[in-house]
């Protein structure tokens, strides 16, 4: 793989008049919405939980677009390009059964027990130090990440327009801190679902041509499967034990990728669950994640989809052209003016839905979680409001820092999928044993973190730097890492449990299994508004889609 | 955003409520998204519609401004009706003696 190196091959495309004006006016509604909805803040629950007020598909939209930032795009369709079709799985085995779990078995939890952030979950459920290791590694992988989609975005329009990587950082994290600054959440939230559809739209005409270009789908998957054998056009050939399939291998996929991983990274992440909290009531809350599923499921067909197609149409594409660059290369070359235009706007929407999920959950973690709970207790609530809005400013300005450091990383995805790998997935482990096992004891939070963290860290680092763990590729291993890191956290959250005594029932209402404080008295819902038909009828799609994809090798 | 409980009883709306039922749709995301794509659909399909030869080879011999200008209108249109056929409820805040936005 090639470093990033813009400038080996021209992706410099010319904006029209009109394009720019594009640009310009998608500028002018997003400080808009930030203006309309600044009357609205009024408390900190109000700036950073939107007053628990929004619709279920508004929140539900907010969730899959927090998730389709700057480097989902890029990264899946690199991902694609490089791995093959089994990119996939991310969305159809990994994204979407997660997203129905959290919907259907925990947002109960989550919302019901009106905590304000999931590391608030883990103090009331475990204790200080459990609570205190999540909201720092929370907090910390919020400005790395914003950091990586900041560097990211600046480097496609410094390769397309030629504008100079400072200034596209400085500029865009400049929109997003003023969105965020005048609307809270709810500002962010509108954005994201805005954002969604200005991505589509970029997208979409995008894929069509490509597809037209390549002969059809069909095609291409004939083609490519000649060019680089069958397990790069299928989802599940080459995975089994021995396979060539350098995705990975069937249970690393199906337990890794689709168990730890994904449950990991979409029940524990506050950027993604806070979109569900602030939902006005609990069906709407569980509702949340599902509805997401429903697009996200259909999300490969605009990063996977192209990403395979740039294997044919752009030429050097893994050389001289950088994988990232696969949806960039296909703009320059295929798009006229006009659906150029929204095709840079849709990147840069990218951009700022990403940043500013990090953003608007990184200020509710750092002012609830750490500046609340640890420096400044019992404050008027105008107080923690303000640390909002300074921890915004703060939390922007070190993204802009964090955006030159990331720029020594190669592979944008395989670097995410890593450090996800490392937190997320003993995060998962301690509150599915918290939620569900009331015996679990206070500080077993805590070691349960840690040690799979550790052993996460440890997998990485004999597959990377030493001969000891042999992998078929970066991807292959972060599965296998997830692994090792639920199974280390599960095992010491027993140990733990068995040697310590147990919180008092009374401290678990609302937080366990049994003890839920939802509300029973819920009127019958319609079927579209029920979390458990809805919830199976995306996994079900999914199914159908690896049949339908199954179908065309 | 389309909660049915939008209208304040029988008595007739007065002035200060009809400008707050104004502001709530004005600032309801559905207007937003669709006056985003409204707008950005006809300038798309005035690109296309003068769209040059090479434009269209460029894409694969399809005008495609064109034609995604022209299904952005319709979404967008459909954003705005679905907000004029359920209209948002205008924010009930009687505690907060403020005016609502200071435009």
């Amino acid at each position: 793989m090639t470093v990033l190196a813009s400038g080996s091959v021209d992706l410099s495309i010319n904006l029209s008049a009109w394009d720019t004006v594009l640009l310009l006016i998608y500028f002018v509604f997003v400080i808009g919405i930030g203006f309309a909805l600044r009357r609205l803040v009024r408390s900190s629950g109000d700036f950073f939980l939107s007053g628990r007020s929004l619709p279920a598909w508004i929140t539900g939209l907010a969730f899959v677009s927090a998730n389709l930032g700057a480097i989902e795009i890029l990264g899946q369709s690199a991902s694609a390009a490089q791995y093959g079709a089994a990119i996939v799985h991310y969305y159809w085995i990994g994204a979407v059964p997660a997203m129905v779990f959290l919907g259907i078995v925990m947002m109960p939890f989550y919302y019901g027990s009106k905590v304000r952030s999931v590391p608030e979950y883990l103090r009331l459920r475990y204790d200080k130090k459990t609570h205190l290791v999540n909201a720092i590694t929370f907090v910390l992988a919020s400005l790395l990440i914003a950091g990586v989609n900041l560097y990211a975005l600046a480097t496609v329009i410094d390769a397309l327009l030629g504008i100079p990587q400072f200034w596209a950082i400085v500029l865009s994290a400049g929109f997003v801190l003023t969105y965020i600054l005048l609307g809270g959440l709810s500002s962010a939230i509108y954005n994201e679902v805005l954002q969604f559809f200005v991505i589509l739209a970029g997208l979409i005409p995008l894929v069509v041509i490509a597809v037209h270009e390549v002969g059809g789908v069909q095609h291409l998957f004939d083609t490519l499967t000649t060019q680089k054998g069958g397990a790069f056009t299928s989802a599940w050939n080459g995975t089994g034990i021995g396979g060539n399939n350098t995705f990975g291998d069937i249970f690393g996929i199906v337990i890794g990728l689709g168990f730890c991983l994904s449950f990991g990274y979409w029940t524990t992440n506050f950027a993604e669950v806070q979109r569900a909290m602030s939902a006005r009531d609990n069906n709407s809350a569980r509702m949340t994640p599902i509805i997401g599923a429903y697009p996200k499921v259909l999300i490969p067909l605009v990063t996977v989809l192209p990403g395979m197609a740039a294997i044919l149409l752009v030429k050097g594409l893994g050389t001289s052209v950088d994988y990232t660059n696969a949806i960039p290369a296909l703009m320059a070359q295929y798009l006229p003016a006009g659906t150029l235009g929204v095709a840079v706007t849709g990147l840069v929407a990218a951009f700022m839905a990403g940043m500013a999920a990090n953003i608007s959950s990184f200020n509710a973690v750092f002012t609830y979680d750490l500046w609340q709970d640890y420096i400044k207790p019992d404050q008027d609530d105008s107080h923690y409001l303000w640390v909002g809005r300074v921890a915004t400013v703060a939390g922007v300005v070190i993204g802009i820092g964090t955006a030159f450091i990331a720029a020594n990383f190669t592979n944008i995805a395989n670097y995410f999928q890593v450090l996800f790998t490392f937190f997320n997935v003993p995060l998962f482990v301690v509150f599915i044993v918290g939620m569900f096992w009331k015996r679990a004891t206070p500080s077993a939070g805590f070691w349960g973190i840690l040690v799979g963290t550790g052993a996460a860290v440890t997998v990485y680092v004999l597959y990377k730097w030493t001969d000891v763990l042999h992998f078929r590729s970066d991807l292959h291993e972060s599965f296998w890492g997830g692994i090792a890191g639920f199974v280390a956290g599960l095992v010491v959250i027993l140990a733990v449990s068995m040697l310590e005594a147990p919180k008092p029932v009374e401290q678990l209402k609302g937080l366990v299994y049994g003890m839920e404080l939802r509300d029973m008295d819920e009127a019958p819902q319609r079927f579209y508004r029920r979390p458990v038909p809805m919830g199976l009828g995306v996994c079900a799609v999914g199914a159908a889609l690896y049949v339908v994809m199954a179908a065309l090798v | 955003m389309s909660d049915p409980n939008s209208r304040h009883g029988a008595d007739a709306p007065k002035p200060d409520e009809k400008r707050l039922a104004l502001l709530a749709k004005l600032f309801d995301l559905r207007t937003f998204i669709g006056s985003l794509l409204t707008i950005f659909g006809i300038i798309v399909t005035l690109e296309g519609v003068t769209a040059s030869d090479a434009d269209i080879a460029k894409a694969g011999d399809m005008n495609i401004s064109l034609w995604s200008g022209l299904v952005m209108v319709v979404a967008g249109i459909c954003f705005v009706s679905w907000m004029l056929i359920r209209p948002p409820a205008p924010p009930a805040e009687t505690e907060d003696p403020t005016p609502v936005a200071d435009d």
